[in-house]
């Protein structure tokens, strides 16, 4: 029987804040934590990307939920090849999630061993739907209940 | 000397935001025919109004608020608070809820700390443009930093319920007490964490550091038993010792053109708060163990150099650590996790010490325990008049004979020294340079 304060359990991590389409990453981890049947692995959020590191050091897997801006406006998965070194606008304490997850990579986090599920919108003000929140928990479900982690695969946008 | 660093030159460095900054602001450097004409940290952060969102909210309601004012620090936002309400009702602190605040406030400490030493002040050190390019040299010590920054959030969570904005803070103590073997784990964690603390701050005592000495007030909280953080007086580095309550009479804030945040002066003076003021006027109340080491490690306490905030803060992790320990060794469940509270009409002052200074508070409730009036006063803009001088002696220290670059980052490292609020960041100025030479005839 697996413990839940089993290190190996995959790390579930949203970052953001209370604050519009930011809200993604909590709302996301509030809503796994809420489930009638807890998820095997561990639930965590975060406000600052500058906490995230020490996050992923400690996890042998993990998944970031966050939002992001872009054109569109859906979920994305995304791998750490996927992002780049620095986007230069940094969050609080002057490092975003791209610094954050390349610095945990330097010190030895394995790139597979993170994958990204961003909800993508070109507001940051955008309200966050009910859908998404729900679609991007099946698709944590679906993909930590995989014996092996997956390579990720863009499943396109998906549309509230 | 080349045109880029003759002292004559006009130099006008403009940084017109402060980027990746918790808080909004800039800084503002002219010289002109080799003197400073203005040097300034402008902060134009907007008002964020909490003070007036907590009028007519009843006291449970309080800690939860109070809790998003700050990100970084929101325990100490939270115990200030909750100490003035108590003195208001006039409860009495139980030993143990008085032993848990200081684990929550040291797991704050522990986790504040190690970020700003490890991710943003070490590269000013050792001349890295940032954390990534530090970590490639330096892997090992960084990764030792980050696990003793998640030791400090998972000793947030035992008695904060979660790191990011803690629900578990009530006035009276806390909602829940941690079972036993929650407690346990942690205990382990912080047994093998010892070693780790104390390399980690040998490495940061160690780092190259600039001697600076200056003359200045300090402030921090005294106690006679132990390391002065939630309960006491404040002292002062002339002596004064002065009652939380006093705090009114003897602060005052005032607003300046260029920031919105206020300026606070004792007795009209500006003063220095932070992990130094805290290490020069506490030293004596550290456990012996910390106090051997930092002997051990040729560190003298007072110190006039304010770089030496880093290495203070170095060893109040080491405490934070051990002091933990020491506590969640002797951990007994309590009968309940806090103590009852009688309502009445009052004024209660507090004040704690947040990771980068003290921080003060003041409520007025009614007679059902609503809040009328708040007042809180953080230590960023406690510090910002001292700050600002700190920065013209330095800049003038260092001489004008320097290129645009080298000034910045002087201005950048005195800056990060304070962890302020408003630029607990590594290099975190958008620079915006207008050379123009001055014609010296």
């Amino acid at each position: 029987m697996m413990s839940r304060n089993d290190p190996g359990l995959p790390l579930i991590i949203g970052i953001g804040s209370a604050r519009g389409a930011d809200r993604f990453g909590w709302d996301v981890i509030e809503f796994l934590h809420d489930q009638k049947n807890p998820p095997p692995c561990h639930l965590e959020i975060c406000n600052s990307p500058a906490l995230l590191s020490s996050s992923l050091l400690a996890a042998k897997r993990a998944i970031i939920v966050d939002a992001m801006l872009g054109p569109g406006c859906g979920l994305r998965w995304l791998s750490v090849q996927d992002i780049p070194a620095t986007l230069g606008i940094g969050s609080v304490h002057g490092m975003g999630v791209c610094e954050a997850i390349n610095l945990s990579v330097q010190l030895g986090v394995a790139k597979d061993s993170v994958r990204l599920l961003c909800l993508e919108v070109p507001d940051p003000d955008q309200k966050v739907c009910t859908e998404w929140i729900e679609e991007a928990a099946r698709r944590i479900l679906a993909m930590i209940s995989c014996a092996c982690w997956r390579p990720v695969q863009d499943g396109g946008l998906l549309s509230p | 000397m080349s045109a880029a660093s003759d002292p004559e030159r006009q130099i006008d460095i403009e940084v017109p935001l402060l980027a990746r900054v918790e808080g909004e602001g800039a800084l503002e450097f002219t010289a002109r025919g080799g003197h400073v004409e203005k040097l300034r940290l402008r902060i134009f952060e907007p008002p964020r109004l909490f003070e007036k969102f907590l009028e007519g909210q009843d006291h449970p309601e309080v800690p939860n608020i109070a809790a998003r004012v700050c990100g970084v620090c929101p325990i100490a936002y939270q115990m200030t608070s909750i100490r003035a309400m108590e003195k208001v009702f006039g409860l009495v602190e139980d030993p143990w809820v008085h032993a848990m605040r200081r684990v929550i406030y040291f797991g704050e400490w522990l986790q504040s700390h190690t970020l700003h030493i490890n991710l943003f002040a070490a590269p000013d050190f050792l001349g890295f443009t940032d954390a990534l390019q530090m970590a490639a040299r330096f892997p090992d010590e960084v990764r030792r930093g980050m696990l003793l920054q998640g030791l400090g959030n998972d000793l947030l969570k035992l008695l904060g319920g979660r790191s990011v904005h803690p629900i578990g803070l009530r006035v009276g103590g806390f909602h829940r007490a941690p079972p036993r073997h929650e407690v346990a784990d942690l205990v382990d964690r912080l047994e093998a964490a010892r070693d780790l603390v104390r390399g980690f701050a040998e490495w940061a005592i160690r780092l190259p550091c600039p001697e600076d000495d200056q003359d200045f007030v300090e402030v921090a909280i005294v106690h006679p038993e132990e390391y002065g953080i939630n309960e006491g007086l404040l002292a002062t580095s002339t002596g004064q010792m002065i009652d939380f309550e006093d705090y009114p009479r003897r602060f005052q804030e005032h607003q300046v053109a260029h920031s919105t945040a206020y300026y606070s002066m004792m007795d009209g003076s500006r003063y220095f708060l932070g992990p130094l003021a805290r290490m020069n006027l506490n030293f004596l109340r550290l456990p012996e163990e910390v106090r051997s080491f930092a002997h051990d490690m040729g560190l003298v306490f007072p110190s006039r150099n304010r770089f030496r905030n880093l290495a203070a803060r170095a060893l109040e992790c080491y405490l934070a650590v051990v002091e933990s320990l020491q506590i969640l060794k002797q951990y007994q469940l309590p009968v309940r996790p806090w103590q009852p509270v009688h309502v009445r009409a009052g004024i209660g002052h507090h004040c704690t010490e947040a990771p980068r200074g003290m921080i003060y508070h003041r409520f007025e409730l009614d007679g059902q325990g609503r809040v009328m009036h708040a007042t809180m006063i953080p230590p960023t803009s406690q510090n910002q008049a001292c700050l600002e001088h700190d920065l013209h002696v330095s800049v003038e220290r260092f001489g004008l004979a320097h290129t645009d670059d080298e000034l910045r980052q002087l201005c950048e490292q005195v800056i990060r020294n304070y962890d302020p609020c408003l630029s607990c960041s590594t290099h975190f100025l958008r620079l915006d340079i207008h050379r123009e030479h001055d014609v010296q005839e």
